[in-house]
């Protein structure tokens, strides 16, 4: 058995940069250069179709969350907009499948939790899950049917976690780092950590739905 | 008589925790409580330092677990202040050193004898957390006015909601610049109160009197005209029980008061001279 010496005598280095080198030559240690110059290999410029397909959904400014209405002082603005929206929605064809799906969190057991998620925790369910609290950054609520939240939705909450795009997440405030129903993902638009969200006794609820392949908030409230 | 465990964490760290361990140690045994603090931030032990003990450390926590000496023998005692004792961390070992049921034993033992028992935490949420609030009851959770540091609160507000020895804990505020509040560039107390949900026990101001009394090895409460100082005795009145309404920063700041603070210090100090 060969006995491999540890002084520094017997050291060797393989290297290819002068600074190394005279610094081992001032030190008396045995140093090797490599000859060659290595070629880094070469790197694919595009990179595969469902990887792209996967960033984007993550990524892409396509589907970025699209607020209904960023001014809620105007009434009747908001009222037209959510019409819009109820009219693409119900123009779809009646298909029993699809029927089945929206009403699918209806049939679900609902998971019932009555305190703030803190950052850290997580919640999944087969079916509903109903939250009377916050729910803070850094907490995930992962449900196969709807997520509802009563404060406000800062986490990630996944909706549908089995494929279903007719799921809903619903809170008093939509505030979500990243909101997934079926299959589509979305984030919130880049901002500042400060001013936080001011918890107000003034909320109107909100609801997240997927439309025409991307993921809309719109405010629900009275229809007369 | 049974004293009150309280451990001192928060989950990120360089917010303050050892700083906040060794001040309100310092003031609730100026105010005449039995005060017992243990460090249990094993390998990287500061507590030490802060009280200027590094010299008198004969035995550490590992040594009273390891039954080469009584819980007794490695209390130190601190310079100034008879009703103060330390059990300091080892150095050179780990936290892996210690488990929850040992630790917690040791808070046991020491509820007995003290009136305040006050536990040092690491950074983290690994082993040194999990056994920093092995023995404790309940917490004071210390935060700056930071996204980072609120985050980590939060998480470590979770962990300590989740354990059921911990009856109640309370946030603390350190480092916080009521210049830059002002000016909308740093979170509120309200922010920070609001995003954590939590009860407030104190607000410590930012000041640079820390890092020279880090230097010295002098606890800042020690120092009557520091700002900081006297946070921090508010802060162990309000653990004691009284109610001391939190330090008006937008009164400090005036130009007045500080003119005022100015001049009463001078002529203290010419009284001084006199007699």
């Amino acid at each position: 058995m060969r006995r491999r010496s540890v002084s520094r005598r017997r050291l060797r280095m393989r290297t290819s940069s002068q600074t190394t080198l005279d610094a081992a030559t001032a030190l008396d240690i045995k140093i090797s250069e490599f000859t060659t110059e290595m070629e880094a290999p070469a790197f694919k410029t595009e990179a595969s179709p469902e990887i792209e397909n996967a960033l984007n959904n993550i990524f892409g400014d396509n589907t970025e969350l699209a607020e209904e209405n960023n001014n809620s002082d105007n009434n009747i603005q908001l009222l037209t907009d959510a019409d819009e929206s109820e009219q693409t929605i119900e123009n779809e064809e009646y298909n029993e499948e699809t029927e089945n799906l929206k009403n699918e969190p209806e049939n679900l057991p609902t998971l019932y939790i009555r305190k703030t998620l803190r950052s850290g925790q997580s919640i999944s369910s087969d079916g509903n899950i109903s939250v009377i609290g916050d729910v803070n950054p850094g907490a995930e609520i992962i449900a196969k049917g709807d997520v509802t939240v009563w404060g406000v939705l800062s986490g990630i909450a996944h909706a549908g976690s089995d494929g279903n795009n007719y799921t809903k997440i619903r809170a008093l405030k939509l505030n979500p780092v990243q909101i997934r129903i079926g299959n589509i993902y979305a984030r919130r638009p880049d901002m500042p950590n400060i001013p936080y969200i001011q918890k107000s006794s003034a909320y109107i609820p909100e609801e997240a739905l997927v439309s025409n392949g991307s993921i809309i908030i719109r405010k629900i409230h009275q229809e007369n | 008589m049974s004293g009150r465990v309280i451990v001192i964490t928060s989950g990120k760290g360089g917010v303050g925790k050892t700083t906040t361990n060794a001040n309100i140690g310092t003031a609730l045994a100026r105010a005449g409580k039995k005060v017992v603090m243990v460090d249990t931030d094993l390998g990287l032990r500061n507590l030490d330092l802060l009280l200027g003990l590094e010299n008198r450390i004969v035995y550490t926590i590992v040594d009273v677990v390891e039954k080469r000496c009584k819980l007794k023998q490695a209390l130190v005692k601190d310079k100034k202040n008879p009703n103060l004792c330390l059990l300091a961390a080892a150095q050179t070992r780990d936290k892996t050193a210690v488990t929850e049921e040992q630790l917690k034993d040791i808070c046991d033992e020491l509820k007995k004898q003290f009136d305040f028992v006050l536990v040092d935490c690491p950074a983290g949420i690994e082993q040194g957390f999990q056994n920093a609030v092995a023995g404790a009851s309940e917490a004071i959770v210390v935060t700056t006015p930071e996204m980072s540091a609120v985050r980590d609160a939060d998480r470590i507000i979770g962990l300590l909601e989740a354990k059921e020895e911990i009856k109640s804990y309370r946030l603390l505020i350190n480092r916080y610049r009521p210049n830059m509040v002002a000016q909308k560039d740093m979170m509120s107390q309200d922010e920070v109160v609001q995003i954590l949900s939590a009860e407030l026990i104190g607000i410590i101001p930012e000041d640079s009197g820390i890092i020279t009394s880090t230097n010295k090895g002098e606890p800042i409460v020690n120092d009557e005209n520091s700002l900081a100082g006297q946070a921090y005795r508010n802060v162990a009145q309000r653990i004691i029980g009284e109610d001391v309404p939190l330090i008006d920063f937008a009164q400090e700041l005036k130009l007045t008061t500080k003119v005022k603070k100015f001049f009463s210090k001078l002529l203290k100090n010419n009284k001084e001279k006199e007699n």
